[in-house]
């Protein structure tokens, strides 16, 4: 099928109605009433003519005439065929959010796969290189160079991402790309910004789709009782019904449905007791356009106290850490197995720890130098350390000794003056030291004490095995400490789908791929987290459109995938005026002197 | 009878009183009357001498000459006779050809002849060359008078001599008012109307479109009489070829016209009925100048 570079050129038709009027009147007889025929019985008829506005009897020469403006017209249009054998490659990014799996087998995944193996069967793309766009960018297996490669690779392609992130995967896609290639974008919204010609095109399949979803899901509460928060959001126009079945919340395992009736736009907010112990919370709304984000999973979190053995002789700081400790809600003071042992002493042991002990407490010490000033700032923190999340040192009064010296990487300094140490031991045990002088300091008495009591509590929550977090977002990693010598890292993914995971060190990040409950097993023991697609964007369908951009045949791809036919018309229109002179001069020749 | 006809009649019959009939090359020959003929007769005009045969009247003898010459001889005095003029008119529908004053400088031009016979003391007749020659109701009536007359005939004079001969007055003037566009040897058809008439008048009474031929371009000629269409192109070529064949029709004519005794002029209409000048037939001595 050819092409017309200039389609403009096609006004030059308005000529071929011209020439015909042109003719017709040209053609047209008057009527003349004479006495009699006998003195022009002699006289040549013409060839030519005929009543005023006759039915055009489609002598040659009009049809010559009509041929050569024709064929100039075209050729004036620069037709142009694509050239044989001529391919050129194809990057294809698949947009891999979950928003491309709205409305079952309509989906804009589904009909993005069948326009893609269309236009790879009509075409001359080859190869075709898929790049799946989420969270992060993939390279989808080989490059296809054959087009029944096109339907076993696309099956590959299951959209689970929380979000596409295509700016990325179209950079990528110019550095796959060589400089002949095009890019193609198959997704289900249109882009940011219009683009005309240019080696970039965008189909978006979409199509705006009201949508519920549980946006925002959380479960406090260890293993014992605690709360559930759910937020339901009505990503319509117009008003939604929505029920919300929910199991799990006490130990008998009943269930508890709620019928809601939401707004337009609105997001519900529920707050829910639990009661159950250990087990699962599953919520699941009503089947709709997008079911990922119908359920969610909330198991109970992981059993994060920490033992905290005080060895403070210093009555006003034994107060402080006890209030900020309890407070916390996740420190167990005990002398039984410690795993923090806070103590006002600088140097000395961390007591004898009872016999069984495996592991070997960090020791936190709250020094105070005699000699000591206050410091107001400024206060130059490592917001890299775990223990200055959240700190806010303004306006605090820092009561500490003048020495420079203090062992241990600085944490927390005022000026050349370390207020706050971290020294790692070889065998792992992080060793504290606090500088503290508390009737220097406002320190105590500020918000930032029980913060940093918690991020304390924290970093060392953060080296015992175990899962950081058991309920993630859909796409997030959870990091998982495993126990000394542990090997062999497998995870069963939600479907059934086994993973390996190769382990460096005793931290591993497991990336959340499906929504669902995920198993770990390792060979010292088994652990379990729940991934949920609570995305308020990406389940947000009302952007969702149907549409092309961009335009891949520019100048370079005219002059490189196709060659112009001009010509023949340019011939044709010269073979026809040639053909007219000929007729003409053939038909002088016949006049009668 | 068409209103304008009438018109056209009246027109012509004023136009006529400023012309007499004029004797033709041959005297009228004719009932006696009023006027002298070519032959010899009994009145009192002295025409000729001749030898005195046995038999002769002895009144004519020219004693006077008798005296000089001692050869009795006889006086010849021309006849008295009474001329008349009959008018053939061609009732073709050529003859009122669309668009033309063909059919007024016919009708005007037989009332104008008419009117300058009786100013010449001629009596006149009309008839109609139509489905046969036929006189025209009150023909010999002043021109005003006549009827019936309408120009719907399809074929020429010439057939509707053939298909009904007029009783014409033997030796009077027979003047045929024709555009004589018809295929023919004209000679029969002369002769024909020539026979014992003293004297053939021919006016080929022509329009102008019959003499200028159409401008340049494709036309599509009708015939008037027949309804036959003709697509021609007209360029300077065929208006040359056009008028070298009328010219040539004219000269066959002419020469008939020769042959059988008669003259011939050739009228355009449109030049008459605008000034009513009569150049050619004064030029030839059939009309004169009352």
């Amino acid at each position: 099928m050819p092409i017309f570079a200039l389609p403009l050129a096609f006004l030059g038709m308005l000529g071929v109605p011209a020439v015909v009027a042109i003719y017709l009147l040209r053609s047209r007889s008057r009527r003349f009433p004479v006495s009699s025929l006998m003195l022009w019985m002699d006289q040549q008829r013409p060839r030519e003519g005929g009543l005023k506005v006759q039915k055009v009897q489609t002598p040659l020469l009009l049809v010559l005439e009509l041929l050569a403006v024709a064929c100039l017209v075209l050729a004036a249009t620069n037709p142009r065929i694509r050239r044989q054998m001529l391919h050129r490659p194809l990057v294809v990014v698949l947009d891999d959010s979950y928003s491309m799996l709205a409305g079952g087998d309509d989906s804009p995944r589904n009909l993005a796969a069948k326009g893609l193996k269309e236009h790879l069967a009509s075409g001359t793309a080859r190869p075709v290189h898929l790049v799946l766009a989420g969270r992060e960018i993939q390279v989808l297996g080989e490059p296809i160079r054959d087009i029944s490669q096109v339907a076993p690779m696309l099956k590959k392609w299951i959209p689970r991402s929380p979000t596409a992130n295509l700016e990325e995967a179209i950079a990528l896609a110019g550095v796959i790309a060589t400089r002949e290639a095009r890019v193609l974008v198959l997704t289900d919204h249109p882009p940011q910004q219009d683009f005309k010609e240019g080696p970039l095109e965008w189909w978006a399949f979409g199509r705006q789709r009201p949508n519920v979803a549980i946006v925002n899901a959380a479960r406090t509460g260890g293993r014992g009782a605690g709360r559930c928060l759910l937020e339901v959001a009505n990503l319509a126009q117009d008003p939604q019904r929505a029920s919300i079945l929910i199991r799990g919340l006490t130990d008998s395992g009943g269930a508890k449905r709620l019928d809601l009736s939401l707004a337009g736009g609105e997001v519900r907010r529920l707050l829910l007791k639990v009661t159950a112990r250990g087990q699962p919370l599953r919520v699941t709304l009503g089947d709709d356009t997008l079911p990922i984000d119908n359920e969610v999973i909330l198991l109970p979190g992981a059993d994060k106290t920490i033992r905290v053995r005080l060895i403070v002789t210093d009555k006003t700081i034994r107060e402080a850490v006890t209030r900020a400790l309890e407070a916390t809600g996740q420190a167990l003071l005990t002398d039984k197995r410690p795993e923090l042992v806070i103590t006002d002493s600088a140097t000395g042991g961390t007591g004898r720890l009872p016999g069984g002990v495996v592991q070997e407490p960090w020791p936190v010490r709250i020094i105070a130098e005699r000699d000591a000033v206050t410091f107001t700032g400024p206060f130059v923190m490592d917001y890299s350390h775990p223990l200055t999340d959240g700190l806010g040192l303004e306006g605090v009064a820092w009561g500490a000794g003048k020495s420079s010296r203090m062992p241990g990487a600085p944490v927390i300094t005022a000026g050349n003056v370390p207020l706050v140490t971290d020294t790692q031991r070889l065998s792992g045990v992080h060793e504290i030291r606090i500088q503290l002088r508390h009737d220097l300091s406002t320190l105590i008495e500020s918000p930032n004490w029980p913060i940093l009591i918690w991020n304390l509590l924290r970093y060392r929550g953060s080296t015992n095995p175990g899962l950081q977090r058991r309920n993630v977002r859909l796409g997030t990693d959870v990091v998982l400490r495993m126990r000394e010598g542990a090997k062999d890292l497998r995870v069963l993914e939600p479907g059934g789908k086994t993973r390996e995971l190769s382990l460096r060190g005793r931290t591993v990040a497991i990336r959340a791929r499906r929504a669902g409950l995920h198993e770990v097993y390792t060979s010292k023991g088994k652990y379990t987290f729940a991934a949920n697609a609570m995305y308020r964007d990406e389940s947000d369908l009302r952007a969702s459109r149907r549409g092309k951009w961009g335009n891949w045949l520019d100048e370079k791809t005219l002059r490189v995938e196709y060659k112009s036919i001009a010509w023949i018309f340019l011939l044709l229109a010269l073979a026809a005026l040639l053909g007219h002179m000929a007729l003409l001069a053939a038909a002088s020749v016949g006049m009668p002197k | 009878m068409d209103e304008n006809f009438r018109q056209y009649l009246i027109d012509g019959q004023r136009a006529g009183m400023r012309y007499v009939l004029a004797q033709p090359p041959g005297a009228p020959r004719g009932v006696a009357g009023s006027e002298m003929g070519k032959s010899t007769g009994s009145s009192l005009e002295f025409m000729d001498h001749r030898e005195y045969i046995p038999g002769d009247d002895l009144r004519r003898i020219d004693w006077s000459a008798y005296a000089r010459s001692d050869k009795l001889t006889v006086k010849l005095y021309r006849e008295e006779v009474c001329p008349h003029l009959d008018i053939l008119i061609d009732s073709s529908r050529s003859m009122a050809l669309g668009g033309t004053a063909k059919a007024q400088a016919t009708l005007s031009l037989a009332a104008l002849l008419a009117e300058a016979a009786e100013n010449a003391g001629y009596s006149h007749c009309a008839w109609l060359a139509g489905e046969g020659c036929q006189k025209v109701p009150n023909g010999a009536a002043e021109p005003a008078l006549w009827e019936g007359i309408d120009f719907e005939y399809e074929a020429s004079p010439a057939e509707s001599l053939q298909r009904l001969p007029p009783a014409w007055r033997p030796r009077g003037i027979r003047v045929l008012i024709s555009d004589l566009l018809w295929l023919g040897d004209p000679v029969g058809m002369l002769s024909m109307f020539a026979r014992k008439a003293t004297s053939v008048v021919v006016v080929q009474l022509l329009a102008r479109a019959d003499v200028d031929p159409p401008r340049h371009g494709n036309v599509r000629l009708v015939d008037s009489e027949t309804r036959l269409h003709q697509e021609i192109f007209i360029d300077a070529a065929a208006q040359r070829r056009y008028r070298r064949a009328l010219a040539r029709h004219q000269q066959n004519w002419h020469r008939a016209c020769r042959q059988v005794g008669a003259v011939m002029t050739t009228i355009v209409a449109d030049q008459l009925v605008r000034d009513w000048r009569l150049d050619e037939l004064l030029a030839l001595e059939v009309l004169k100048v009352a």
